[in-house]
């Protein structure tokens, strides 16, 4: 597979003055029913939900008080040694390590690439599904109702609530998703950053020297100055290309053709870090925690479910999950700020994805072993 | 008093889910329960849109009375932006077998608020979907109860992550969205599409 020539897809800006109401939490976002009045607004992709921008989502068997968490447990319902399991165990040891990678992917695209020919790799996309379903991740990337239909198409801006279309503009780099965006409009219409970014540097791509805790990492617009920002940055391939490294993007971002994701990028483990500080936030202080995956049979008592399935056929996989929102910070889901997983998730690859699929384990790549991490890779089937 | 179709005209009924092709005799026409497709070859009575979140584009199946089956690509909703088309013939016992589905399965009538309200009553909250896949269906039909041979135009949208079916197993209309986007939006060009252009 190559890595296919980059092209604008979408020309965003001042399309329409449709409100843009999306929302999402980097570590983290919270939607929830109707009826249980989490504020501040809908969403424009589902007016059933409201959404909660504050919240940060903790894992299953989050409990308050911190410390060693019972592990998740995920069940494959497929065979042994099928396609699926190996993906399974292959995603699950990744999110387990938690070791952040420079150079994560090869062929990774932002949302604003064009797409192109050839199969989607299986392993990469379940790694992303996990994300969602396990970690409580969300994506990084601006949906928005581009041509005012009531849909939104997705974007390279860095996610965020309840901004305009009309007030993205991309800065004096060019790229969307930097730290010089802005997604206000003129009309008074404040995008609300949604997106955590380090304090000292708002650079998502390279790893974090310091500790990954709310002093550390913000989503405050007064903390963006310090580094010369107007916007929280975006972890998408971009951006990284922006700061030097290449062939970078979260996992959270696209699930793309001839993409191989082959570890977690910095951005993906800073968010989980960010989680494990518990209901305090702060690293260090006795609410801390630490939580394992666990692949464990379908038979046996399991919180996530791995499974094959049809789907939208536009769809390559999905995370269906719900959230508590009475616990651990009851009563009001609209002041709150920390949420758990429920058990009973499940994620559908789907079998009438058009793809193709291709259900290599992303390993070796052309280039990386000489260290020529900002050459278009190529993987060695 | 109902005005009948023109004789002779061959419409599809629909009968609580028995599927028959007739002329239609005249008087025949106001049959309880039963909703007609047109057999117009230029009325769609089945459209679908649903938005690829992996390929950042639209693509819109519609199904024309004469089972003329159209897949279009589009960058937006426009169909105008046309990136990719092609058109196939449905047998007339395929056409016959979705159109019963859409009626027997109560996708015809389709209402997100009475959805919702199947939703409710399982007691479960709606899930989280991450990959959301938005769908709109518009479903015509002749409508025999006006005094015109009017159409009656069954339209909804589903704010359809393209999971529900998995989330709500009971309700049957998600079941029969989901199978029938998956059917007549993976339909595959002719292998000779377009090669005599």
């Amino acid at each position: 597979m190559r890595v296919q020539t980059s092209a604008k897809f979408l020309v965003l800006a001042g399309l329409s003055l449709a409100r843009q109401l999306d929302a999402g939490v980097f570590t983290g976002t919270v939607v929830c029913p109707l009826s249980s009045a989490c504020a501040p607004a809908r969403p424009a992709s589902n007016a059933a939900v409201v959404i909660n921008p504050y919240g940060i989502v903790h894992p299953i068997t989050f409990v308050p008080a911190g410390g060693t968490l019972a592990n998740v447990k995920i069940c494959v319902a497929d065979t042994a040694g099928s396609d699926l399991e190996l993906a399974a165990q292959w995603a699950t040891a990744k999110w387990n390590a938690l070791e952040p990678k420079l150079h994560n992917c090869a062929g990774c695209k932002s949302w604003e690439d064009a797409e192109g020919v050839g199969a989607v790799n299986f392993p990469s996309v379940l790694l992303h599904e996990m994300g969602h379903c396990v970690a409580g991740i969300n994506h990084i990337y601006l949906g928005i109702d581009a041509d005012g239909n009531g849909q939104r198409e997705n974007t390279d801006y860095t996610i965020s609530y309840g901004g305009a279309v009309i007030g993205l503009d991309e800065g004096a780099d060019l790229v969307r998703g930097s730290k010089d965006d802005d997604q206000d409009a003129s009309g008074g219409t404040i995008a609300e950053v949604v997106n955590w970014f380090p304090i000292a540097t708002n650079d998502p791509i390279n790893p974090s020297l310091f500790t990954v805790d709310s002093l550390t990492y913000s989503r405050a617009r007064s903390d963006l100055a310090g580094s010369g920002s107007t916007y929280s940055a975006s972890s998408n391939a971009k951006v990284a290309a922006l700061l030097g490294k290449k062939n970078t993007q979260s996992v959270m971002g696209r699930n793309s053709r001839n993409l191989g994701r082959f570890d977690l990028a910095p951005d993906d483990v800073s968010s989980i870090l960010l989680a494990r500080t518990g209901l305090d936030r702060l690293a260090g202080t006795s609410d801390d925690y630490q939580v394992s995956w666990e692949l464990v049979s379908c038979s046996d008592p399991h919180d996530v479910t791995i499974q094959h399935g049809t789907l939208a056929v536009g769809t390559a996989g999905q995370c269906t999950v719900s959230v508590d929102f009475s616990s651990p910070n009851p009563p009001s889901p609209a002041i709150a700020n920390s949420y758990k997983l429920l058990t009973g998730a499940v994620i559908v690859m789907n079998t009438a994805f058009t793809g193709p699929w291709e259900y290599s384990i992303p390993l070796f790549y052309g280039s990386f072993e000489s260290g020529t991490y900002d050459a278009d890779w190529s993987v060695v089937e | 008093m109902s005005k009948e179709p023109e004789s002779g005209v061959k419409l599809w009924w629909v009968i609580l889910g028995a599927v028959a092709m007739v002329s239609i005799p005249p008087l025949l026409a106001v049959a309880a329960k039963a909703v007609a497709m047109s057999t117009d070859s230029h009325a769609c009575v089945i459209e679908i849109a649903s938005y690829w979140p992996e390929e950042q584009h639209w693509r819109t199946a519609r199904v024309y009375g004469d089972g003329r089956l159209e897949v279009r690509d589009t960058v937006t909703k426009n169909q105008a932006d046309a990136m990719k088309q092609f058109s196939l013939q449905l047998t007339a016992e395929e056409l016959a077998e979705i159109w019963s589905e859409v009626v027997s399965s109560g996708l015809f009538e389709f209402s997100n608020e009475r959805a919702a309200s199947k939703e409710r009553a399982t007691g479960r909250a709606r899930p989280l979907f991450s990959e959301p896949a938005p769908t709109d269906f518009t479903i015509s039909s002749i409508d025999e109860a006006s005094s015109e041979r009017a159409e009656r135009v069954a339209k909804f949208h589903l704010t359809y992550g393209g999971a529900e079916h998995l989330a709500y197993p009971e309700i049957a209309e998600y079941a029969a969205a989901n199978r029938l986007s998956i059917r007549l939006l993976s339909a595959k060009a002719p292998a000779c599409d377009g090669c005599a252009q």
